[in-house]
C-alpha cells in the first residue's frame, strides 16, 4: 500500500459521492405539477377560473359550512344549527371560536389572490379568461367585506396585504364588474371553457346577464350609503340587460351540495323559526320546496328552531326541526331572477329607472319565485291582504322557547302604504324569495331592519339581534399588524360584532 | 470528477497525513502457547492476543488456545470484551495460561461510535451512553425505544398515547429545528435506518391517529447493547440527522463455542395509570345530553370500559460457531391487545447472522438477514376521530350506559346491523363500542432487512470495509367503516367507507471505508476515510372513499370513484431521497493520556436540487480532544480515572426533500384539478448548520465502585428552512423562509455506584439533564413576529424572538373590567374574551429530568426499581374544559353541591360558569396544569436459579412493573405521555388515551 494507491481510492471514492445529476429528478414529488404544465391544452386558465368559481360559489362541504352556512345562513335566519357542539359558541351569540372567525378570510383570499395572478401570468388583458377572472372573483368579495367591512383586496399600491375601506372595496369591484361587461358585450353569443364552466357551460351571454345582475344587487346594497352612485350603476346595469328569467339563474353544479352536506347528511342545520313563523303564517306553498317536515310529528309540517337555541342533543334536535329539502346532486343557488327583480322593484321604489313599477317588479318577483320553486300560481298568495307572520310556538321538548310575532306585515301590495311599510313588504317577501342565499338575507337585515326578527334564544354581550359584521382574524394583528390597526381605523369602530359596515350607515 | 473543491482537499490532505505517520511493523522469533480462561475455568474463545508494541496478534480458538510468535522479551497483551486486560511478560516462556477478570476498568472500555466504529471510551471527546440489552429486556412494552426512558441523560422519551404498538418520541438535548424532525437518528450496526415515524399528530382534534414507527419493529432480544450519541459532535460523522443525536444499536453476533439456545417469555397485563376524576351525583336533563340535571346517584364508571391490556412476548435466540464462523438465530413473537377494545399489535421476528473469517482471518464477512411481519390495529391517541373517549367519558349520566353495550341493532329492512346511539354527534362523538369493533384500521407490514459487510485486512494496520444493507418494508393499509357510521366519516355514503392503500418503503445504504489502526512508541492513530450513498423510495398507492351501494362490502369496486370529494378519492405519494456523502475521521493519541479528533464530511444531497447549493453539497467538520487526567498526575489512592474533554462540531443538513422541486401545484381531489398551493417559495434555499460545543468530565472513585459523567453543551441551529405563517390578507398564507439561530444549552449528568459486599450487590445509576431552549433569533427581518406552530381551539405554541420553542399563548381570557376584575354580562354571567395580544402562559419544555435505577442483587434474587421525575414546563388539558362543560366532572359536581362557583364578591350558577370557562372554546387559564410528575416507573424482581441445579442450564424467573406508582402529579393526565411524536404538539391532552400501568413476569432459560 503505498501513497499512489490510497490516491487512487480516494479518487474513486470522491467520483462515486459527487453524481448530482439526476438530483433534480429525484426530488420531484410523485402527483404534483410545474408551471409549464398548465399550458398544455388550455389548462392553466380553465383550472384557475374554477379555482375562482369555487371561492365565489362554494359548494365544498369545509367552505360552504365556514364561509356561508355557519354565518349568513344563520345570521340571515334561513337556517339555525342544530348541533349541540355549536351551542356555546357560535356567530348568533357573536362569540365564535377564532377558527370560525378567521376561516372565509384566511381559506379564501390566498387562494383567489394566487388563482387569479396564475390566471393573469396565462391569459392576455383584455381577454375573455381576463373579463371570467374579473367576474369570478367578484362575489367572493363582495362576501368577504360583506362579513368583515374594510378587506385587503389589492388595491393599495405596493403593498398587497393594505386593507381597503369598504367604500374603496365596492368602487373596485364597481370597475371590475364594468371591465368584465364591457369584454363580455364584445363577445356576446360565444361559449368558453364550455367543459369546465360548471355554472352556465360557458355561455358569455348569460355571464354578461350575470354581471349586470351582480352590479344591481351591489347598487341595492350601496343605496343608502352613496344614493347618487347606486342610482347610475342600478340604472346602467338595468339598461344593460339583468337577469329577468328563471333560466338564466345562477346556479352551479357541484355535487354534493354544500346545504345538502351540512343540513341534511351531517344534520349540522335546521329551519331558522324567523323563516318557518313567516311562511307558515303566509301559508306560503314553497315553505315545502324549501324544507322538510319534521320527522318527529307536530302541529305543524315545517318546524324551525329559534335562532341561538341551547340545543341539548342534536340526535333530538334533528328529528324535531326541519331539514332543508336539497338533494345531493341539486345545483347550488347564487342568484336568482327573482332577486333581481326584487332589486328592481326597490330601485324603483327609490324613484329609479328599473323599467316597471314598484306593484308590477314586486309581483313579478313573487311570480319568479314561485316558478322558480315549482310552487304553483302566485294569484291568491299576492292578493292576501290579511296573513301575517305566525306567533313561534315551539314543539314539545324544544330548545329554545316561544315567541310572539317579530312582524305584522301582510303580503299584497298596498301603493298607497307609507315608504316604510312598503319596503318592510318588499324586502320581507325579497328575503323569503332569497333562500337559500342566506348571507343575502344576513346583508338585507342588517342594511333595512327587514324582515323584523325574533331576539336570540341565548343572549349575547352586544345586546343585538343579529351581528352587524364578524371580527377582523385575530391573528392579523400579529402577522399584519400595521395594516391591522389601519384597517379597525377604516373600519370607524371596535373590531368586534357590533361595528356598523359602511353601506349600513 | 469536477473541480476539487475545499472540502476534498482536506480529506485529500487528511489521507496524506494518516499515511506520513504510519510506523515500521515489528518482527518476532519464538511461539508461546497457551488457554485464555474466565475465572470460572471456561475457556474464553476469541480472545484477543498482542504483541505490546506490535499489531501482531491472534484470537483463541475454540478451546481458548493460541499459538503466537514473539520475542523471548516481548509483552503479550489478552483482551476480552466486558474482560479486563492483561500485559504479561514472556520472559523467554513457551507456555502461558491466563485467566481473565471481567472488567471493572473503564480505561478499557470500548464502545461503539458513529458508523459503527469502535473506540477506547477513554478517547472520547464527547459523551457516549451504553445500555446492556438486560436493562432493555426486563421490563418489556412492544416499543423497544420506551425502555430507555430514564437511563440515559440528555435525551427525553416520551412514549406515544396511541395504545400498543405507539412509536415514541426521543429528543436528545431539546429540539433544535423549526420545522423538521428533532427525533434522534437510528443506527443499527452501524448502519443508519429508515425509522418511519407515524406517530405525529399535526391537527389535534381533528387529526387521523397515528400510528407505529419503524423501530419498533425491532425484537428487544435481538439487541446486544444501545449506545446513545447524545450531542452532534459524536455523531457528525452521519451528517444529515446527526444534529438530533444517535440512538446506536448493535445487535447479537453468534458466539464461538457450544451451541446455546435461550427462550424467553416476557407477559404482562396492563390497566389505565392516570384517568380524569368522574362525578356520579347528577344527572342530565330531558332532551340533554350535557348532565347538568337532577341531583340522583349514578354508578356510571368510565373506568370500566377499559379492558385489561395483555403483552405476550416470546422469543428463542440459538447461537452456535467456531473460531471460523460464527451464528446466530432468532424467532421472536409479540402479542398485544390494548386497554381499548379491538386495539391490537402483533409482531412476528426472524433474524439470522453470520460472520465467517477466511484467509487467516485477513478477510470477514457479516451477513444478516432479518424478516417482520408486523400487525396493528386501531392505534388511537387523542382527538375526537375515531376516538371512543368521548362519548365514554361524556355519556350523560342519567342513561343507561348498558343500553348501548348492544351496540348495533339489527334493522331488518335493510338486513343490516345499524349503530345504536341516540346522543347526537357534537364533538364527533358515537357508540364507543361501535367505534372500537366497527371502525377498524390496520397495517399489515412485511419488512425485510439485508445487510452484508465485508472486512478485508491486507495488513495488521489497515483494512477496507464495505456494506450494504436494503430495508423494504411493505405496507397494507385499510380502513374499514360500517354502514351507519356517522356519515362524516363515510364520505357521505350509507353503505360504509373504506380506505385501502399499499406503501412500499425502500431505502439502500452503501458506504465504503478504509480504516488505518496504528501504534508506535508514544502514538497512536485511527483514521478512517470513506464513501457513503443512502437512496429511499417511498411509493403508496391506493383508494379510499364511501362504499357506493352495498353495506359493508370492503372492496375496491365498491367505493364511489365517480363522486370525487376530498374524501372519495384515490391516495397516492411517491417520494424519493438521495445523499451520497465523503468523510474522514482522524483519532491521534500521545501516550494513551491524549487523544485528538478531527472528522469532516461532504454530502451532497437531492433535496438540495434546484438550489445553488445542489453541486457543491455542504461541508461540515469536527473536532474534540480528551485528556485522561489520572494518567498525567498523581491523584489520590481512591481516585482512579479523570478524564476530561472538549468538542465542537458543525453539522450541516440539507432543507426537507421535495420543497425546492418546481412540482408545486397540487392536485385538489373534490376539484379534480391541479390548483395554486398558496405558499411563497425563496428564490434559493441553503442547507442547516448546527454549531455544537460540549465539554465534559469521566470520573471513576474507590476501585471503580462510583463513577460520574458530566456533559456541558451548547448547541445552535441556523439558517433554517420552515414555513413562516404569514398574513392570509396575500396570495399566500405562508411562506418558505430561511432564518433563525435556536439555541440549546444543558447538562447532563449520570452516577452509577457498583458495590458488592460480599454475595450482596447493589448497583444504582442516577441520571439528571437539564436542557434551556432558546430563540435567539427567529426573524432577522422583524424581532417582533412570532410562528405559531398550533395546539388548540385558543391556544398554541407559539415561536418568538427570545423565547423557547415550547412556549404556550393563551388566546382567551376572561373578559375583565379596567380594574381586572372578571366582568360580568347583563345576565351575570362571565364573558369569555378573545385576545388579539395573546397571553404568555409558559413552556411545555421541562426544567429538567430525573432517573434513578436501582439493582440489588443476592443470592440470585435481584430486585430492581427506576423512578423518574420531570420538573417543571406545563400541560393543558382540554378533556377536563370539556367534562366540567358536560358536567361530568367531579370539579362540575363539588362546585354544584358548593351552590356555584365563587366570582368576584358573588357565586356563578355552576353550569352557566363552565358553558363559558369549559368546553371547546375554553378560558384556558383554567386548565393549565404544572408538568411536574414523580413517578415510580419500573420495577422488577427476579430469581436466578442456581445452574448446578439445573444441569449447568440457566433459568431466571421475574415479576415486573412499569409506571407502578404516580408519586407526584397535578395534572388531570399523565404529563409524559404524549399525542404526538413530532416536535410540537406537546403537553396537549384532548381526550388522550391514558398512559399504561403494566404488571408481568418474565421467563428466561439458557440451555
Amino acid at each position: 500500500m503505498d501513497m499512489k494507491k490510497i490516491l487512487i481510492f480516494s479518487a474513486a471514492l470522491l467520483a462515486i459521492a459527487s453524481c448530482t445529476a439526476k438530483f433534480e429528478e429525484i426530488n420531484r414529488p410523485g402527483g404534483t405539477i410545474s408551471k409549464a404544465d398548465f399550458l398544455t391544452d388550455g389548462y392553466g386558465p380553465a383550472s384557475f377560473l374554477v379555482q375562482l368559481q369555487n371561492q365565489s360559489f362554494p359548494e365544498q362541504e369545509n367552505t360552504y359550512q365556514m364561509n356561508v352556512d355557519l354565518i349568513g345562513n344563520y345570521c340571515g335566519r334561513f337556517m339555525t344549527y342544530a348541533n349541540n357542539g355549536f351551542s356555546n359558541t357560535n356567530f348568533a351569540k357573536m362569540n365564535a371560536p377564532e377558527g370560525w372567525v378567521r376561516y372565509p378570510f384566511a381559506d379564501c383570499t390566498p387562494k383567489l389572490k394566487s388563482a387569479y395572478n396564475e390566471l393573469m401570468q396565462l391569459v392576455e388583458e383584455g381577454s375573455v379568461e381576463h373579463a371570467l377572472g374579473l367576474l369570478f372573483r367578484t362575489p367572493a368579495y363582495l362576501r368577504l367585506t360583506d362579513i368583515y367591512g374594510p378587506y385587503p383586496m389589492g388595491l393599495v399600491e405596493g403593498d398587497d396585504l393594505a386593507y381597503s375601506s369598504q367604500e374603496d372595496v365596492y368602487m373596485a369591484l364597481f370597475a371590475d364588474l364594468d371591465k368584465a361587461i364591457e369584454i363580455l358585450a364584445a363577445h356576446a353569443g360565444e361559449r368558453v371553457n364550455a367543459a369546465y364552466d360548471q355554472v352556465y357551460g360557458g355561455d358569455l351571454s348569460q355571464w354578461y346577464k350575470f354581471a349586470n345582475s351582480l352590479k344591481l344587487r351591489m347598487a341595492i346594497r350601496i343605496r343608502f350609503a352613496d344614493p347618487e352612485k347606486a342610482r347610475r350603476f342600478a340604472e346602467e346595469a338595468v339598461a344593460a340587460g339583468v337577469i329577468t328569467d328563471n333560466a338564466d339563474n345562477c346556479m352551479i353544479s357541484y355535487n354534493p351540495n354544500g346545504q345538502y352536506k351540512t343540513s341534511v347528511e351531517w344534520g349540522d342545520s335546521r329551519a331558522c323559526a324567523d323563516i318557518e313563523a313567516f311562511m307558515n303564517g303566509y301559508g306560503d306553498p314553497r315553505i315545502t320546496q324549501y324544507f322538510e317536515p319534521a320527522k318527529t310529528e307536530a302541529d305543524r309540517a315545517v318546524v324551525g328552531c329559534p335562532a341561538a337555541a341551547n340545543i341539548g342533543n342534536k340526535a333530538i334536535a334533528d328529528n324535531l326541526y326541519s331539514a332543508a329539502k336539497i338533494g345531493q346532486t341539486d345545483r347550488g343557488v347564487w342568484m336568482t331572477a327573482a332577486e333581481i327583480t326584487f332589486c328592481r322593484a326597490e330601485g324603483a321604489l327609490a324613484g329609479w329607472n328599473m323599467g316597471g313599477s314598484v306593484k308590477d317588479l314586486y309581483e313579478q318577483a313573487v311570480r319568479l319565485s314561485f316558478a322558480q320553486w315549482g310552487a304553483g300560481s302566485a294569484d291568491a298568495y299576492l292578493a292576501d291582504e290579511t296573513s301575517t307572520q305566525n306567533d313561534y310556538v315551539n314543539v314539545t321538548n324544544g330548545y329554545g322557547g316561544n315567541y310572539g310575532k317579530a312582524s305584522t306585515i301582510t303580503i299584497k301590495w298596498d301603493d298607497q302604504a307609507s315608504e316604510e311599510v312598503k319596503l318592510e313588504r318588499l324586502i320581507t317577501q325579497k328575503w323569503i324569495a332569497l333562500f337559500p342565499e342566506g348571507e343575502e338575507a344576513w346583508c338585507e337585515i342588517r342594511r333595512t331592519g327587514y324582515p323584523k326578527v325574533f331576539a336570540p334564544a341565548q343572549s349575547n354581550s352586544y345586546g343585538l339581534k343579529v351581528p352587524n359584521r364578524v371580527p377582523f382574524d385575530p391573528r392579523e394583528a400579529q402577522t399584519n399588524k400595521a395594516n391591522y390597526e389601519k384597517a379597525v381605523q377604516l373600519l370607524g369602530g371596535s373590531d368586534n360584532y357590533a361595528t356598523k359596515l359602511w353601506w349600513q350607515r | 470528477m469536477r473541480k476539487p473543491t475545499a472540502a476534498r482537499f482536506f480529506l485529500l490532505g487528511l489521507c496524506v497525513a494518516c499515511l506520513s505517520m504510519i510506523g515500521q511493523v515489528l518482527y518476532a522469533q519464538t511461539p508461546v502457547k497457551g488457554t485464555v480462561t474466565d475465572a470460572s475455568g471456561e475457556p474464553l474463545i476469541g480472545a484477543g492476543v498482542l504483541v505490546a508494541g506490535t499489531t501482531q496478534g491472534t484470537t483463541t480458538d475454540l478451546d481458548g488456545h493460541y499459538e503466537i510468535i514473539c520475542g523471548p522479551n516481548a509483552v503479550l497483551e489478552f483482551s476480552y470484551i466486558g474482560m479486563g486486560t492483561q500485559a504479561i511478560p514472556v520472559q523467554g516462556r513457551a507456555l502461558i495460561d491466563v485467566v481473565l477478570e471481567e472488567d471493572t476498568d473503564v480505561l478499557n472500555e470500548v464502545v461503539v461510535t458513529a458508523l459503527g466504529i469502535r473506540r477506547a471510551s477513554k478517547a472520547l471527546s464527547y459523551n457516549v451512553q451504553k445500555v446492556d440489552s438486560g436493562h432493555l429486556t426486563t421490563v418489556k412494552s412492544t416499543n423497544v425505544m420506551s425502555s430507555l426512558a430514564g437511563k440515559v441523560a440528555g435525551v427525553n422519551i416520551n412514549t406515544s398515547s396511541a395504545g400498543v404498538g405507539g412509536a415514541t418520541r426521543v429528543v436528545m438535548r431539546g429540539p433544535k429545528s423549526i420545522n423538521q424532525s428533532n427525533s434522534a437518528l437510528y443506527v443499527i450496526d452501524g448502519v443508519p435506518v429508515n425509522n418511519r415515524n407515524n406517530g405525529e399528530v399535526s391537527n389535534g382534534i381533528f387529526s387521523t391517529q397515528p400510528g407505529s414507527e419503524g423501530i419498533a419493529d425491532l425484537n428487544p432480544e435481538d439487541i446486544e447493547s444501545i449506545s446513545v450519541l447524545s450531542g452532534p459532535a459524536a455523531a457528525a460523522l452521519y451528517g444529515n440527522s446527526a444534529a438530533q443525536g444517535v440512538i446506536m444499536i448493535t445487535t447479537k453476533k453468534g458466539q464461538a463455542g457450544k451451541v446455546s439456545v435461550t427462550i424467553a417469555n416476557n407477559t404482562s397485563f396492563s390497566s389505565p395509570f392516570v384517568l380524569p376524576e368522574f362525578q356520579n351525583s347528577y344527572v342530565n336533563s330531558l332532551g340533554q345530553v350535557k348532565s347538568w340535571g337532577a341531583r340522583q346517584d349514578t354508578d356510571y364508571q368510565p373506568a370500566k370500559f377499559f379492558q385489561t391490556g395483555a403483552n405476550v412476548q416470546n422469543s428463542v435466540a440459538l447461537t452456535a460457531g467456531n473460531e471460523k464462523n460464527q451464528t446466530y438465530l432468532s424467532f421472536g413473537t409479540t402479542n398485544a391487545d390494548g386497554i381499548i377494545r379491538n386495539n391490537k399489535y402483533d409482531r412476528y421476528n426472524a433474524a439470522f447472522r453470520n460472520t465467517t473469517t477466511m484467509l487467516d482471518n485477513r478477510l470477514t464477512l457479516d451477513f444478516s438477514f432479518n424478516y417482520i411481519r408486523e400487525h396493528d390495529q386501531n392505534l388511537m391517541a387523542q382527538g375526537q376521530y375515531f376516538n371512543p373517549l368521548p362519548a365514554l367519558y361524556l355519556f350523560p349520566r342519567g342513561e343507561s350506559f348498558d343500553a348501548i353495550r348492544t351496540f348495533e341493532i339489527w334493522d331488518p329492512s335493510r338486513r343490516i346491523y345499524a349503530q345504536n346511539w341516540n346522543y347526537g354527534n357534537a364533538l364527533s362523538m358515537q357508540n364507543p363500542f361501535w367505534i372500537t369493533d366497527r371502525m377498524v384500521r390496520s397495517n399489515d407490514k412485511d419488512r425485510y432487512m439485508v445487510a452484508g459487510s465485508l472486512k478485508y485486512q491486507p495488513l495488521q494496520w489497515l483494512d477496507f470495509t464495505g456494506r450494504v444493507r436494503f430495508d423494504d418494508a411493505e405496507t397494507k393499509s385499510q380502513d374499514k367503516r360500517y354502514a351507519t357510521t356517522n356519515n362524516l366519516f363515510t364520505g357521505g355514503s350509507d353503505y360504509g367507507f373504506y380506505g385501502y392503500s399499499k406503501i412500499s418503503d425502500k431505502n439502500v445504504y452503501g458506504d465504503l471505508m478504509a480504516n488505518i489502526n496504528q501504534t508506535w512508541d508514544h502514538w497512536s492513530l485511527s483514521a478512517n476515510l470513506g464513501t457513503s450513498f443512502s437512496y429511499s423510495v417511498y411509493d403508496q398507492g391506493g383508494y379510499q372513499g364511501g362504499l357506493r351501494n352495498l353495506s359493508n362490502d370492503f372492496s375496491p369496486f365498491n367505493i364511489r370513484y365517480e363522486y370525487a370529494t376530498n374524501d372519495n378519492r384515490p391516495v397516492y405519494a411517491y417520494t424519493r431521497h438521495l445523499s451520497e456523502a465523503v468523510f474522514a475521521n482522524v483519532e491521534l493519541g500521545w501516550n494513551s493520556m491524549v487523544y485528538l479528533t478531527l472528522t469532516g464530511r461532504n454530502d451532497w444531497d437531492s433535496a438540495l436540487a434546484n438550489t445553488r447549493s445542489m453541486k457543491k453539497g455542504f461541508f461540515y467538520p469536527s473536532v474534540g480532544l480528551s485528556a485522561i487526567l489520572s494518567q498525567m498526575m498523581q491523584l489520590p489512592q481512591w481516585w482512579n480515572y479523570l478524564k476530561v474533554r472538549a468538542s465542537y462540531a458543525n453539522v450541516g443538513s440539507p432543507i426537507p426533500t421535495q420543497i425546492s422541486s418546481p412540482y408545486r401545484y397540487t392536485y385538489t381531489p373534490a376539484s379534480q384539478l391541479y390548483q395554486t398551493n398558496t405558499y411563497a417559495f425563496p428564490e434559493d434555499f441553503k442547507p442547516e448548520k448546527t454549531n455544537s460545543y460540549e465539554v465534559g468530565v469521566s470520573s471513576q472513585f474507590f476501585g471503580g465502585d462510583l463513577g460520574f459523567e458530566f456533559t456541558w453543551y451548547r448547541s445552535n441551529t441556523f439558517n433554517q428552512t420552515f414555513l413562516r405563517g404569514i398574513s392570509a390578507a396575500g396570495a399566500n398564507s405562508s411562506e418558505y423562509y430561511q432564518a433563525g439561530n435556536i439555541q440549546n444549552e444543558g447538562i447532563e449528568l449520570a452516577v452509577n455506584v457498583n458495590k458488592k459486599w460480599g454475595g450482596f450487590g447493589w448497583n444504582s445509576g442516577f441520571t439528571y439533564s437539564m436542557n434551556r431552549n432558546k430563540i435567539i433569533e427567529l426573524y432577522a427581518d422583524n424581532p417582533e413576529e412570532i410562528v405559531s406552530k398550533g395546539g388548540l381551539s385558543g391556544i398554541s405554541v407559539v415561536l418568538k424572538q427570545g423565547g423557547t420553542m415550547g412556549d404556550i399563548y393563551s388566546y382567551t381570557d376572561f373578559k375583565r373590567d379596567p380594574e381586572g376584575n372578571i366582568a360580568l354580562d347583563a345576565n351575570g354571567n362571565i364573558i369569555r374574551a378573545s385576545l388579539t395580544n395573546p397571553l404568555y402562559k409558559g413552556s411545555v419544555l421541562p426544567k429538567g429530568n430525573f432517573g434513578w435505577n436501582n439493582e440489588f442483587t443476592f443470592a440470585g434474587v435481584n430486585l430492581g426499581f427506576l423512578l423518574t421525575a420531570r420538573l417543571g414546563g406545563i400541560v393543558m388539558s382540554q378533556t377536563q374544559a370539556v367534562l366540567d362543560e358536560y358536567g361530568v366532572s367531579k370539579a362540575s359536581a363539588v362546585a354544584r353541591d358548593n351552590g356555584g362557583i365563587p366570582v368576584n364578591t358573588g357565586i356563578l350558577d355552576a353550569e352557566k360558569y363552565y358553558s363559558v370557562v369549559g368546553g371547546e372554546n375554553p378560558i384556558w387559564s383554567e386548565y393549565i396544569y404544572d408538568g411536574t410528575n414523580v413517578r415510580l416507573q419500573e420495577a422488577h424482581l427476579g430469581y436466578n436459579f442456581p445452574s448446578k441445579w439445573l444441569h449447568g442450564k440457566q433459568l431466571y424467573i421475574g415479576l415486573t412493573a412499569n409506571n407502578l406508582l404516580m408519586i407526584f402529579n397535578h395534572a388531570p393526565f399523565d404529563p409524559e405521555s404524549t399525542a404526538s411524536t413530532g416536535t410540537y404538539f406537546q403537553g396537549f391532552d384532548y381526550f388522550m388515551q391514558p398512559s399504561l400501568r403494566t404488571f408481568g413476569f418474565n421467563v428466561r432459560l439458557k440451555l
